[in-house]
């Protein structure tokens, strides 16, 4: 039972900042696609605005892994 | 690095004028300056220029002739030759020249429109007859009238019996007429009639009478008989085809033969243009003129020589380095050893640095590949890499494929030595193929010392930037900058020490130093940014936390690699095993590549290059002939 609750905090801990990633990716990307279309020289700087919410997903990972580590 | 740049100022007689322009534009150094100076003279030419270029464009769209890469500068070199006339006349000829030349090919593009207008229409046609082609081509309906009608579905009973009636009581109670119907659409029917000639007048009257509408066939074909209708629809269907692509071979030939001439003929003016600017801005008097600009001091000497030695007492080169009130404005030309050059392009992305800043690249050159290494961090996986490396360099098309191509060579041997160090191929193959042992840790194991590892190179990574930062505060005595950027380097340092007391046998010393630091780090960062610079601070704490993600995504690809062997496992050397392992190990280096390359590229341009870069600069632009490739962006 223990196991469990550890697996679904672990799960948690990464599943809602990937959902969170995901939404700040979508809108982050449709308007960057908006913008490059036309400046194509913010080329860079939307790349790194798209990559910025992995941040969350990533610490998240790092989380559930800490959590599966420590507790398992 | 920044190369240095040197204020120019060009005085030459007025004589020579567009002698001198024409050099300074083939030596391809001075960025000009012209934001100062104000056109002198009248403008008419340069708006007869601007509109044969426009002229020329256009019929190159027309021709729809883009093989601007064929064109060698021998061919620009000849055309060049031949149009040796004086500017006006050469305008007024060229133009001439267009105008025929467009009308004739306005021509071709008219009858290519009108054939491909008709062909659409006689194809509707011969879709509408399909369902009444044998009914048309009967032998039983021969030397009768056959005629189309366009009739309401709603209504379509009612017309026949009235079509019927009036028939029969033409020819008392007999009447042999026949039909068929087949509706387009949901209201509407075409009826295909067949009478006896005597009677077809009877029939258009009844049919009108009842709301029917005669069907035509395009006007091209609308012959007496529909049988003839029907065959001049056919040949034509099959003709029109052929003479579109004659006239598509015709416009190919003139494009082959005329797009090089009238591209060459474009560049020319296009140049002619260039300098014709250049010239109406150069600040001219009528016995001299000046131009300014900026141009690299490590290619003035050469240049300055060879103005003189061409041109002699008739130009006077004046030269001096640029003030700090000017380096917002002096153009930023990077130049790099060949080795790091490639990594220029991740600058390229961005606005330039500023004129007497940092430019990041060498450092980009050694953490870029080395971070991304450490993300794939799989023998296998590098080797894939390296094959594709090889074909972008090799083979890459354009200097930026090739530079693509470099920047991976480096991911590949990072990557090799880092599956080295983790004793990965393709996962865990190599270990149970040829018992690969890791060199330092299995890193689906041993999570922990790789994220710490991660940390302790961002935390090294970011001191870095830190310290580049504090270095140009102290360059550019930017109070501010420095306080900020001391301030925050010495509030990391004094975490480290705070840290290492927990455990160091010499906490003692460890301990009070820290403390000592954090307070300095404190004071030195409100005095540099005030509240806002604690936030800055805690910013820095954030950015060298969000280097754990070198280990977070080095582990999850060394868990896809192994998910793809277990397959394998579970479904036994099978086809579908492998193919499942295949499927998911090329999966997981799309990732693997796509994933390490974004994330180490954000780490430079956010945790790094955040910490001093400053992207106010202007590129660095000679008064140069442009490279061919590039005609057709312009």
């Amino acid at each position: 039972m223990e196991k469990a609750i550890i697996a679904i905090a672990a799960a948690l801990a990464v599943g809602l900042p990937a959902l969170a990633t995901a939404y700040a990716q979508a809108k982050i990307g449709s308007a960057g696609a908006g913008t490059v279309a036309e400046k194509p020289e913010t080329a860079g700087t939307m790349i790194i605005l798209e990559a910025i919410p992995e941040t969350m997903v990533i610490l998240g990972f790092v989380v559930a892994i800490m959590l599966i580590l420590q507790f398992a | 690095m920044i190369r240095k740049m040197l204020r120019l100022a060009v005085w030459g007689t007025a004589s020579r004028k567009r002698e001198i322009i024409e050099t300074l534009h083939d030596f391809g150094v001075l960025h000009l300056d012209l934001q100062s100076a104000v056109p002198q003279h009248s403008v008419t030419e340069t708006d007869s220029l601007r509109m044969l270029r426009g002229k020329l464009l256009g019929m190159l769209e027309i021709l729809h002739w883009d093989d601007w890469g064929a064109l060698s500068e021998e061919s620009i070199r000849k055309t060049k030759e031949r149009l040796s006339l004086p500017l006006d006349q050469l305008t007024e000829e060229i133009d001439k020249s267009l105008d025929q030349f467009r009308e004739r090919l306005a021509g071709y593009a008219k009858r290519k429109e009108t054939l491909q207008d008709l062909y659409g229409r006689i194809k509707n046609s011969r879709e509408m007859l399909r369902s009444f082609r044998s009914f048309i081509k009967d032998p039983a309906q021969a030397d009768r009238n056959i005629s189309l009608w366009w009739i309401d579905k709603t209504e379509a009973s009612k017309v026949m019996t009235s079509l019927e009636d009036s028939l029969k009581s033409e020819r008392e109670g007999s009447c042999s007429y026949s039909h068929v119907t087949h509706a387009f659409g949901d209201n509407q029917l075409l009826l295909c009639v067949c009478v006896p000639h005597a009677l077809q007048p009877l029939a258009e009257r009844t049919l009108r009478g009842n709301g029917g509408i005669r069907w035509r066939a395009p006007v091209e074909c609308d012959e007496k008989d529909t049988i003839d209708i029907l065959h001049c629809i056919d040949t034509m269907f099959l003709s029109i085809p052929d003479e579109i692509k004659k006239i598509n071979e015709d416009l190919a030939g003139t494009a082959l033969e005329w797009g090089p001439k009238l591209a060459s003929m474009f560049i020319l003016i296009d140049e002619e243009l260039e300098e014709n600017v250049v010239a109406q801005r150069s600040n001219p008097t009528e016995e001299y003129f000046l131009l300014e600009g900026w141009i690299p001091a490590d290619v003035f000497a050469d240049a300055s020589a060879f103005l003189k030695e061409r041109f002699g007492a008739s130009i006077f080169l004046h030269w001096r380095y640029p003030t700090s009130d000017e380096w917002q404005d002096v153009p930023t030309a990077l130049s790099n050893p060949s080795g790091t050059r490639p990594y220029q392009l991740f600058i390229s992305l961005l606005r330039p640095p500023t004129y007497n800043t940092f430019d990041p690249t060498s450092f980009i050159a050694f953490f870029f590949p080395f971070f991304a290494g450490c993300m794939v961090g799989d023998i296998g996986y590098a080797l894939l890499i390296f094959v594709i490396s090889s074909f972008l360099w090799v083979k890459g098309s354009t200097p930026v494929k090739k530079d693509v191509g470099k920047i991976l060579f480096g991911v590949a041997a990072w990557s090799f030595l880092w599956g080295i160090a983790y004793g990965e191929f393709f996962g865990d193959i190599g270990h149970r193929l040829f018992h690969m042992e890791p060199l330092w840790v299995e890193r689906s194991h041993a999570v922990l010392p790789v994220m710490a590892f991660s940390v302790s190179l961002g935390a090294a990574h970011v001191l870095i930037g830190l310290f580049i930062g504090f270095v140009r505060g102290l360059r550019e005595k930017n109070n501010h900058l420095r306080n900020e950027k001391g301030g925050n380097i010495l509030i990391l340092l004094a975490i480290f020490a705070l840290l290492a007391s927990l455990k160091a046998p010499f906490s003692t010393v460890l301990f009070p130093s820290g403390i000592v630091l954090l307070l300095l780090g404190l004071i030195l960062l409100v005095a540099g940014g005030g509240i806002g610079g604690l936030i800055e601070g805690l910013g820095s704490i954030g950015n060298i936390l969000s280097y754990v993600r070198i280990a977070a995504i080095g582990l999850s690809s060394a868990i896809l690699a192994m998910v793809a062997s277990k397959f394998v496992d579970i479904l036994g050397l099978s086809i579908l095993g492998i193919l499942i392992a295949f499927l998911i190990h090329v999966l997981n280096f799309i990732l693997a590549i796509a994933g390490s390359g974004l994330h180490s590229a954000r780490l430079h341009y956010v945790e790094f290059m955040g910490k001093f870069y400053d992207g106010n600069g202007k590129y660095y632009a000679p008064f140069a002939r442009r490279r061919r490739t590039l005609w057709k962006k312009q």
